[in-house]
């Protein structure tokens, strides 16, 4: 093989690979967000006016339906929602499941991101939370019943689901280390284990499995059925097991005070309230996941190996937006229901030991891979059947190939928020209900003309940026 | 390798047969149907369990002890809301259709469609011709609205139970219907008809 053809062969492999791990469009999520532009941001999944996301590509459903929610397209979003409950419907994530074995075997044999992205066990709940504020906005109160019933299967068969995972992936990493016990498996992970902390460094340690829920959409399945004008629907048992769930997901002081207070106002499930508005404020951007790399300390090393080394995932933190708003004229602050670091940095701190353990496996397979090329590759030099200057090449290729191979997992659903914010006021007689930031400058003035209950959704991405509304009277 | 992707194939034929198949409590359900003929087994609510719970719901008011004593008079009923508080999208109307269709075949009742969720735009715009100048008073009818005697009104609600090593679930459907005395505010008869659906826990029902 000459050095042109080599070259050639790195450049296209190296091409395929990178082409590969690109799982889903390419749109400026953050550039876009940042100047909340989330019209322009809609657009980037429009063709001509119809949705033009990948509907066989689950994370590129999840991000199309968030910005279609974002930018008040609720039937499209509701289109792209529906699509990705298809996509997800598993309840007991187990390693036997049909995608499980496919995702396990492609990231065995290539790398952590070639595998179909089969989601996420919070972002199941998120699903249903969406399409809930998306049938309310339309005003399909029915619907919106149905969907918050969803949500609460869905949460509370979370930290099932939850277990489920952490046991696969424990079992998975047995049998990891049983194939690959004459690799020097054991040893290569317990060296590695401190280095691969930095992976988890940004996630709170004091996270409770409890976050898991989406404190937020608890609260809301309250609000609706408390507000429901049908009669069966009002259920005060199911009202206060909400807002109990709620109370133990907030994730703030304030929102658990927010709750009590709700369960003061709609707990026994009165029919007769004065008029609320329900405002849901989403700020910034959610955390993200980046790759690091670190070398693998092999036990098969020689010279037969130019390169090992281990490619993890790095979760980041999510960036603030205006930080939080006051609402009416009593400038009421909206409290802290949500926080997306800890409700997936929980999942994504349970599975990080399996991530680990599974990238060292898949490295040294790798490896062992690489070791045995590269001794062929000596044999046929030794044979003068290729040059030396060609078989260093080789290896090198064979080096590249692998280095190309090992990449770290960092798809991640990219517009979600970094908080879920609440506020409940009463209706204001004026009809305009005035939004303030946090040092109380008016940033927005929503009309609200017809007395009773109404939800406004806002929704900030960056301090710099103007305030998203948009309100819906409910009933 | 090839034992990896065997094993992947075994798994994934066996995922496939053991996600389909849903049993019921609905006696009906034994009946032919075509979507029984084509094999189709499903957690959700389908026609012939509309037909059942609504058959079942009626001939229980037709024998219930108010309906023994009072059910010699006609009596015109409003149809209420029937709720929907399950985890899939169901259009209510096709419980109320069988329910009214039920109550208006036994000849004691009728339904008005005057008031309630069963009221038409064409009895409200019947009563603004009344009052037109463009419409020949001494025609149509001279007929008042009749005020109805009893409401109907229900829900639909669904508990998923799950088996203690997470395998199966169990959806409990419960189709509850009330009768009301609109005059006197009374409750005249209450059911509630179960049935009940289970299968693999592989997935989520809807």
């Amino acid at each position: 093989m000459n050095v042109v053809r080599l070259i050639a062969l790195v450049t296209v492999v190296s091409t395929m690979l990178a082409g590969c791990a690109a799982p889903v469009k390419n749109t400026d999520v953050y550039g876009l967000g940042a100047r909340s532009d989330f019209n322009a941001l809609a657009a980037a999944y429009l063709s001509q006016g119809k949705p033009s996301y990948n509907g066989d590509n689950l994370l590129e459903v999840l991000e199309s339906a968030k910005a279609f929610h974002d930018a008040g397209m609720w039937r499209l979003s509701n289109e792209a929602l529906d699509r990705a409950t298809e996509l997800m419907p598993w309840k007991a994530d187990k390693v036997d499941s049909a995608e499980e074995v496919l995702r396990l075997v492609g990231t065995t044999l290539t790398s952590s991101n070639a595998g179909k992205y089969t989601g996420r066990i919070f972002e199941g709940g998120l699903i249903d939370y969406y399409r809930s504020l998306n049938d309310l906005m339309l005003a399909d109160f029915r619907n919106a019943q149905v969907s918050l019933n969803r949500l609460e299967q869905r949460q509370s068969n979370a930290v099932d689901q939850f277990s489920a995972f952490v046991r696969g992936v424990d079992q998975s990493n047995r049998r990891d280390a049983a194939e690959n016990r004459d690799k020097g498996y054991s040893r290569s992970l317990d060296r590695i284990t401190d280095a691969a902390r930095q992976g988890v460094l940004a996630i709170d340690a004091s996270v409770r499995i409890s976050e898991m829920r989406n404190s937020a959409g608890d609260a809301l399945a309250g609000i609706v059925r408390a507000t429901s004008p049908i009669s069966e629907l009002r259920n005060a048992s199911i009202i206060r097991a909400s807002l109990t769930a709620a109370s133990i997901g907030a994730a703030s002081t304030a929102g658990r005070n927010l709750v009590s207070r709700l369960n003061q106002e709609i707990g026994d499930g009165r029919t007769t309230l004065n008029p609320l508005v329900i405002v849901i404020y989403e700020d910034g951007f959610g955390p993200t996941v980046s790759e690091f790399r670190i070398d693998l300390p092999l036990f098969l090393v020689s010279d037969k190996v130019l390169y090992s080394g281990i490619a993890l995932p790095k979760f980041n933190e999510g960036r603030l937006g205006l930080g939080s708003i006051l609402v009416s004229d009593a400038r009421v602050p909206t409290a802290l229901m949500v926080d997306m670091n800890r409700i997936s940095g929980l999942e994504f701190q349970k599975a990080y030991d399996g991530v680990v353990a599974k990238a060292v496996a898949s490295t040294l397979v790798k490896t062992a891979a690489q070791y045995a090329a590269n001794a062929a590759i000596d044999e046929r030099v030794r044979e003068g059947k290729m040059s030396e200057g060609a078989g260093a090449l080789a290896k090198v290729l064979t080096a590249t190939t692998q280095a190309a191979l090992t990449s770290a997992d960092t798809r991640y659903w990219r517009n979600l928020p970094n908080t879920i914010q609440m506020a409940i006021v009463p209706w204001p007689a004026s009809g305009m209900l005035p939004i303030f930031n946090s040092s109380g400058q008016a940033i927005a003035n929503v009309s609200l003309p017809q007395r009773g209950n109404h939800i406004v959704l806002a929704r900030n991405a960056s301090s710099s940026a103007p305030l998203s509304v948009r309100a819906s009277r409910v009933n | 390798m090839l034992k990896t992707l065997f094993v992947s194939a075994a798994l994934l034929a066996l995922v496939a047969c053991a996600t389909t198949q849903v049993t019921t409590t609905n006696p009906m359900s034994n009946q032919r149907t075509a979507a029984r003929d084509a094999g189709v087994s499903t957690f959700g609510l389908q026609g012939v369990d509309f037909d059942y719970a609504a058959k079942e719901a009626i001939d229980q008011f037709m024998t219930s002890p108010w309906f023994r004593k009072e059910g010699n008079r006609r009596r015109l009923v409003m149809m209420g809301e029937v709720g929907n508080d399950t985890t899939f999208r169901i259009d209510t109307r096709r419980m109320t259709d069988r329910l009214q269709i039920y109550m208006v075949n036994s000849g004691v009742f009728a339904f008005t469609a005057a008031v309630g969720s069963e009221a038409t735009k064409g009895v409200e715009s019947y009563r603004e011709l009344d009052k037109s100048k463009r419409f020949d008073q001494s025609t149509g009818s001279r007929d008042l609205n009749l005020k109805p005697d009893l409401e109907m009104v229900g829900v639909i609600r669904q508990q998923t139970n799950v088996s203690s090593d997470r395998s199966k679930q169990e959806l409990e459907y419960e189709f509850a219907f009330r009768v009301v005395d609109l005059g006197q505010g009374v409750v005249l008869f209450r059911t509630l008809v179960p049935i009940t659906k289970s299968g693999s826990n592989k997935n989520f029902s809807w």
